[in-house]
């Protein structure tokens, strides 16, 4: 129905376009009062003026990729994944090293972070290898290829250290259960998470004692009802469920830092360090809290202005909507997000090509965890790790990462019905 | 759709229910994070008022305030600065200029220390135009109270931080404030210090200002606290201090028809400027410490001495109104008399046998004629104990025995005993009206205050009633905010016919008798000298010393303006010293000048130092 080269800007998805302007709006102003200071400054030394500035790019950008053709950018999706790998091992040796993090390449006033970009290589990466003709989810050594695929960017931004961006990548199995990876592999994940969670909280002891109870009494029990026998299978799931609450002790005490199972801990509930570690989460949640209904108005937050919460304009951005206009405000937002991601759902389902409904599911994936994380820990409801909020939090190359990733799914989505 | 897409959806759909629950609950439900970010960033700030001036009656201003200026210095915004330049500009040295900072580095990184205190403008004028080449350091500007007299250091007082107890006792006070602590800055404290204002700041978490709170809705103004006008006549306290200077003792002066203090001198005292400004401290501590003169202490107030013979007028007046002596009443003086089979009151009013009356025993001092009217109050009862608590009762009435309440903070109940007191040194019903016998002429176990005696002055003056003695005279210009209590006249039980013959011996006393050489032209005076004896412990022996000199006047005798009364530790008989400084006081107040240049000489001359330094300790 045309040629793929073709400018076609205004078939893209307006309701997403619109929504992604909305949420970089809120963004910007939020900016703007989370980084305010009295005095007269040029635009460009304040936040806000240089989010602005990175807003101005990412429109270049959205512009840029409607004259590349989709099988230009399919075409060279494998090359693309390299690329990305490539960037995160260059970015381990000439990083700048930040707080003992090697995750930026600065350059000369600049600094980009390459694990944004490598989000949008890797679902490229991904959606090529699924789309390869002889590819099947339900075979072993395709799976694993596409698991490996996912875990070396993983690692490799492990050895940077930054567990946020790290978890991140993980959403991108989500993917692999569209394209038809079975429930039990999630449901398994859940419950080895649960099982942490529930070693930390209770207790490795406690926990041994309970799965064995259950583990008796469930026997027990169908044996009386159904005079059926699962032992070994229940046995199996006991033996793993022993070997995660043991491996958890492991994990938690040698592998994780101190501050973060401070975080953890905190979020459990089963510590309370308001001054140290729990400080931002405590003025975070001051400062969403009192908010009210509606707000105290721009400008007029006593957190916000006062200084309180460290980071404000990036990762914990949500809290200068909290505080300023209230409990309306955050609701806009996530509204704004959940119909987003709907939308995003829906536009990935009506698309023809596999390629593009792995790179919709792909966006999704990655998009809901960067929303979920970021919320639950701004409310308190999941251990502090450093990532931003998509489109609202300050920062270049997350803002120009996601416009990528958005965009692109869109100008596929925009040739939906071309052959290509 | 995709099966597997309503998956999505669903996880997606159940994400934001939680968020959102989770938010209603922390923005709508849980109030609690109001109060705390208002606690995190909402500053109460106190605007401290101007504290009210004081005059004395006469509108000259005596206490006003001065402004000084602290230096404070901000750790956080310290860079390297010209050490030598700051030491030059505020006149420290180096040692405590680094004890300074240390100090302010140990209690807060970003909060205001004081490094010098109290520097008058002057001193601080050069430090403020080069304080920009001190970033970290500004000069903070408060208020120290300026004094416009020399005397008077007793009645006016000092103001000093409030310490712990006072900070818990009234919440209206915050650490680094300043509160009266005695005179009437302490008694008056809540007139003087005004009303504190009250600005709400919003602060960032750095305690820094950055702006006010709500447009300063709930901010309050400061309101000046009120001036006071005092009844003292500083020309004549100033005048009363000049007369002391070199002897230990007290002049009080009173306005008999009002109550009010015209003089409330004590010696030795000091300016009161001394507990002002830069080194207020270790001038309080000095004087704390100077115990041999003791010169905290308001021996006007506080001094409880032996009245001696001005405690017989109370005699003489009880005597009548009892009945029990009439004015034609004779007594027979034989230097002295036998109030027992061994025991002779001495007596040397110089009678030799002649039976005497009232005036005259007055205008002589005769021991016998008040020791037997004392003897008949008490056994015009049926025991004793009963003619002695009737006796104590009337000198109640009078003030005696019992704080005064006047409006300054410091006082001492002076001493009447009671039957209680003889039956417990005694045994009950185990004495007799003769075991008191020095009752009846001001020794023994009798004490009073000098204030207290200027009070029974200002009594018979009135013929009967009194005001109790006060220093205010105006609150804010005005009477009404007075204590009714100074303004209530208190009535003494004494028919006021009953002090004729009295205030004629009195009126004798400055034309024939003890007082007669310090007598006033023109102006016709009634006074009575006392001497009372006491002892001291020197180098570990009791030894008699020289006794205290007491003068109690009035004057003019028809219509009285003030009632003075003198003491002056161990400066002699009461004609030699106390009897010309009442004399003169009262000439000054009556006339504004001395005639009597050649007294006032005397009087000017007399240093009692040398028998001072025999005593040990500073109190009587």
């Amino acid at each position: 129905m045309g040629d793929s080269r073709k400018v076609n800007l205004f078939k893209y998805d307006w309701v997403s376009a619109f929504i992604f302007n909305a949420l970089v709006f809120i963004g910007i102003v939020s900016i703007y009062s989370a980084t305010f200071k009295e005095g007269h400054y040029n635009l460009l030394q304040t936040f806000y003026g240089k989010q602005i500035l990175w807003l101005i790019f990412s429109y270049i950008l959205v512009i840029m990729i409607s004259f590349v053709p989709v099988k230009t950018i399919k075409n060279n999706a494998s090359l693309l994944y390299l690329i990305g790998l490539f960037l995160l091992i260059l970015v381990l040796i000439f990083g700048a090293n930040i707080n003992g993090n090697k995750s930026w390449f600065r350059l000369g006033g600049f600094s980009i972070q390459p694990a944004e970009f490598v989000k949008l290589f890797t679902i490229l990466g991904l959606a090529k290898l699924l789309t390869e003709p002889d590819f099947k989810i339900k075979n072993f050594k395709n799976l694993l290829q596409a698991s490996l695929l996912i875990l070396v960017p993983v690692i490799l931004i492990l050895l940077q250290p930054d567990l946020g961006s790290a978890i991140i990548f993980l959403s991108l199995f989500l993917v692999l259960y569209r394209e038809g990876l079975s429930i039990w592999y999630y449901l398994f994940a859940i419950l080895t998470a649960s099982l942490f969670m529930l070693t930390i909280y209770f207790g490795a002891q406690k926990i041994l004692v309970g799965l064995l109870a259950f583990f008796i009494l469930f026997n027990l029990w169908t044996y009386y009802k159904y005079q059926k026998n699962h032992w070994i299978i229940t046995i199996t799931i006991l033996m793993f469920s022993i070997f995660t609450v043991l491996g958890t002790g492991f994990i938690y005490k040698k592998i994780l830092k101190p501050h973060q199972r401070n975080r953890i801990e905190i979020v459990l509930g089963k510590k309370k360090d308001d001054k140290g570690t729990g400080y931002n989460l405590k003025q975070a949640l001051i400062a969403i809290g009192s908010g009210g209904l509606t707000g105290k108005g721009l400008l007029k937050g006593s957190q916000t202005q006062g200084d309180y919460i460290p980071e404000q304009h990036t990762d914990w951005i949500l809290t200068v909507v909290g505080e300023q206009w209230g409990f309306l405000g955050t609701t806009v937002v996530i509204l704004l997000y959940t119909f987003l991601l709907i939308r995003l759902v829906f536009l990935a389902e009506r698309q023809k090509q596999k390629f593009a409904r792995i790179l919709g599911y792909g966006l999704i994936s990655i998009l809901f965890f960067h929303f979920a994380l970021n919320v639950l820990m701004v409310i308190g409801l999941f251990p502090t790790i450093g990532i931003p909020l998509p489109f609202l939090s300050y920062g270049g190359s997350s803002l120009w990462a996601f416009t990528l990733m958005l965009f692109i799914f869109l100008k596929f989505d925009a040739h939906r019905i071309e052959d290509w | 759709m995709n099966q597997k897409s309503w998956g999505f959806i669903f996880l997606i759909l159940t994400t934001a229910l939680i968020i959102i629950s989770r938010l209603f609950y922390l923005q709508i439900i849980d109030r609690e994070y109001k109060n705390l970010a208002m606690r995190n960033a909402v500053k109460k700030e106190y605007i401290i008022p101007e504290r009210g001036y004081i005059y004395d009656r006469n509108n000259n201003l005596l206490v006003s305030n001065l402004p000084v200026y602290d230096v404070m210095v901000i750790p956080k915004q310290l860079k390297a600065f010209d050490t030598l330049g700051l030491l030059k500009y505020t006149g420290m040295d180096k040692p405590a200029l680094l004890r300074a900072l240390k100090k302010a580095k140990a209690y807060s990184w970003n909060k205001a220390s004081l490094v010098v205190p109290k520097l008058y403008k002057n001193e601080v004028a050069f430090l403020q135009e080069k304080i920009y080449q001190f970033p970290g350091f500004f000069v903070q500007r408060r208020a120290i109270r300026q004094y416009h007299t020399n005397s008077a250091a007793n009645v006016l007082g000092f103001i000093r931080e409030v310490n712990e107890k006072e900070l818990k006792k009234d919440p209206f006070y915050l650490p680094g404030d300043l509160i009266g602590k005695a005179g009437v800055e302490k008694s008056y404290e809540k007139v003087l210090r005004g009303k504190k204002g009250v600005r709400y700041f919003l602060t960032d978490k750095f305690n820094r200002k950055i702006g006010s709170y709500k447009n300063g809705i709930y901010d309050t103004l400061a309101q000046v606290g009120k001036d006071l006008r005092l009844s003292i006549d500083i020309k004549l306290q100033a005048f009363g201090d000049s007369l002391m200077r070199g002897k230990r003792g007290a002049i009080i002066a009173i306005e008999p028809k009002t109550g009010e203090i015209l003089a409330l001198v004590t010696a030795p005292s000091y300016p009161p400027s001394y507990l002002s400004g830069r080194n207020s401290s270790k001038n309080f501590n000095k004087l704390f410490r100077d115990k041999k003169n003791n010169p905290l202490l308001d021996r006007g107030l506080q001094g409880e001495y032996p009245p001696g013979s001005p405690f017989k007028m109370l005699n003489g007046l009880i005597g009548l109104q009892e009945g029990v002596i009439k004015p034609q009443t004779y007594f027979i003086c034989n230097h002295g008399f036998y109030y027992g089979k061994h025991n002779h009151m001495f007596c040397h009013c110089g009678a030799s046998g002649r039976p005497v009356h009232l005036p005259w025993a007055i205008e002589k001092s005769c021991n016998t004629y008040f020791a037997k009217s004392y003897l008949n109050i008490i056994n015009h009862y049926s025991t004793p104990a009963e003619g002695l608590d009737i006796w104590h009762n009337y000198l109640t009435k009078f003030g005696l025995g019992q704080y005064l309440h006047t409006d300054l903070p410091v006082g001492s109940k002076g001493f009447i005993p009671d039957s209680h007191f003889y039956d417990r040194y005694y045994g009950k019903s185990k004495w007799s009206a003769s075991y008191t016998i020095s009752n009846g002429i001001g020794q023994g176990e009798i004490l009073t205050t000098p204030i207290q005696l200027a009070n029974v002055a200002a009594a018979i003056a009135n013929r009967g009633y009194y005001f109790t003695p006060h220093v205010i005279k105006e609150i804010d210009g005005k009477k009404t905010d007075i204590d009714s209590f100074y303004l209530t006249p208190k009535q003494t039980g004494i028919a006021s016919q009953n002090f004729d013959e009295i205030i004629k011996g009195m009126v004798n006393v400055y034309q024939k008798g003890t007082a007669q050489y310090s007598r006033l032209k023109d102006i016709v005076l009634a006074g009575k000298t006392g001497t009372s004896e006491n002892k001291a412990r020197v180098n570990g022996k009791i030894v008699k010393l020289p006794d205290h000199s007491i003068f109690m006047a009035f004057g003019p005798v028809n219509n009285p303006k003030i009632a003075v009364t003198v003491f002056v530790e161990n400066g002699g008989y009461g004609a030699t010293i106390a009897t010309p400084i009442a004399t003169l006081m009262i000439e000054k107040y009556l006339r504004g000048y001395i005639t009597r240049k050649d007294l006032l000489q005397r009087v000017l001359q007399t240093d009692l130092s040398k028998t001072y330094e025999m005593k040990q300790d500073g109190r009587q």
